[in-house]
């Protein structure tokens, strides 16, 4: 596939990793933010191209495994009314609420589908006019303009039997909190490049000159991550922190103004918990008062039925940069994919399942 | 959950203005993608992303990576 196959080059791969090695001086931490970089990165095992001195820290950026339990809990107890369908992204399937995942209730009989886009939702809800159709609206800034372009499809239409159960995550906030903790490690952000190809670079400009921290805008596959991790590595080792773009076939600076309008016109930002971290401020994305009869939590009434589980994971520390999946004494003993105690573990996309599946 | 992935427009269908459509060819498999953020026309290669267009790829950005690439190749 072109754009693809060129940059899942062997010997590129191999070039790179010799560049790397050349210019390293000094210890350094770099954190990708976005959990499909760092699928990408455990699948190609670039981690153990690297030398011993460069240390690739995961983010949190993974919003199937930061979403709260409340809001899983919410979505099991729409699945479970006999008038509501609720259509899910696949990754969602398995990530346990305080007591069940949807799989285990779709067994017992909610009519729970799976599905590639909100907007398939939404032609559902054209279909099925006596059931509620209520998508689980998860994401970071790539995909949610995607979820209000379902909801101003259903508005087109007149649909009044579709809402989103939003859990929307913005990544700045994030990058904001990681580099106040006193305890933070991480020298440099590799910046994920399908949010930036939605939000644009502006924002990165100003972590890197307010935290001196390079920002370095980068893709998926291997030779986009190396080269993201080369470009990061010379601007630490030559003292300078600015934001570059290593992915400009697919990030315009600006990024994409229609999706953007398309999120200012109907969501506003909001106080977000982070499943693992906690809450960060202005870190989430609400839909606006105006729109709130395409709000699942406007819609329904809700009855929390929250079982407190008391964690033994360490998932906030990693998702910050703090430690390491490998600190943990319960990864891949008593924390696996099929039983997670926390959120790393909980979707492919998360640190502790990629190591889990590939180291 | 950011997955996007490049395809090339097939057929364009504008017959909604607020929801412009096309048939996109993900190597072989073809599915229907919302475009209506991104100036594209057929043959163009864009990144879907749960069933929309975020980006149209940029050949001649692409082009000047892989050069970029391509020096380090011959340093390294």
């Amino acid at each position: 596939m072109k754009y693809v196959d060129e940059y899942r080059n062997k010997e590129q791969v191999q070039s790179l990793v010799r560049a790397i090695r050349k210019i390293v001086t000094h210890p350094w931490h770099i954190m990708e933010i976005c959990g499909g970089q760092t699928h990408s990165i455990a699948r190609y095992r670039l981690e153990e191209m690297l030398p011993e001195k460069v240390k690739l820290l995961h983010g949190p950026g993974c919003p199937v495994c930061v979403t709260p339990i409340e809001i899983i809990d919410q979505a099991l107890e729409l699945a479970k009314r006999p008038d509501v369908i609720l259509a899910s992204f696949g990754d969602m399937m398995r990530v346990p609420g305080s007591r069940e995942d949807l799989m285990q209730v779709k067994a017992h009989g909610a009519d729970v589908r799976m599905m590639y886009s909100p907007l398939d939702a939404v032609e559902l809800a054209g279909t099925e006019p006596d059931k509620e159709i209520v998508f689980f609206a998860i994401g970071f800034e790539t995909t949610a303009p995607v979820h209000m372009m379902a909801l101003k499809e259903a508005q087109r239409r007149g649909l009044t039997n579709f809402s989103l159960l939003t859990s929307l995550f913005t990544v700045p906030p994030a990058i904001e909190a990681i580099l106040s903790d006193p305890e933070c490690k991480v020298n440099g952000f590799l910046t994920a490049g399908h949010v930036c190809a939605v939000t644009g670079n502006k924002e990165y400009y100003r972590l890197a000159e307010k935290y001196k921290t390079p920002m370095v805008v980068t893709g998926f596959e291997p030779v986009d991550l190396l080269y993201g991790i080369y470009r990061c590595l010379l601007q630490l080792e030559t003292g300078t922190y600015t934001v570059e773009n290593t992915y400009k076939r697919a990030v315009p600076e600006n990024g994409n103004p229609a999706a953007r309008n398309l999120i200012n016109e109907i969501l506003e930002p909001c106080d977000q918990e982070w499943r693992g971290i906690g809450i960060i401020p202005n870190s989430g994305l609400q839909i606006r008062q105006t729109f709130d009869r395409y709000s699942s939590r406007t819609k329904f009434n809700f009855h929390p039925d929250k079982k407190d589980i008391v964690s033994e994971c360490i998932a906030g520390k990693i998702m910050r940069g703090t430690k390491q999946t490998t600190d943990c004494p319960f990864f891949g003993t008593r924390c696996t994919p099929e039983h997670p105690f926390g959120a790393p573990m909980v979707s492919t996309e998360g640190v502790c399942a990629a190591y889990y599946k590939y180291r | 959950m950011c997955l996007a992935i490049p395809g090339k427009i097939l057929h364009i269908d504008r017959s909604i203005p607020e929801l412009t459509m096309a048939k996109v060819d993900f190597s072989g498999i073809v599915k229907n993608i919302c475009i209506q953020w991104v100036d594209a026309s057929e043959g163009d290669y864009i990144l879907a992303h749960a069933g929309m267009a975020i980006s149209v790829l940029n050949a001649k950005e692409a082009e000047e990576t892989l050069e970029d690439l391509k020096k380090l190749t011959i340093d390294n």
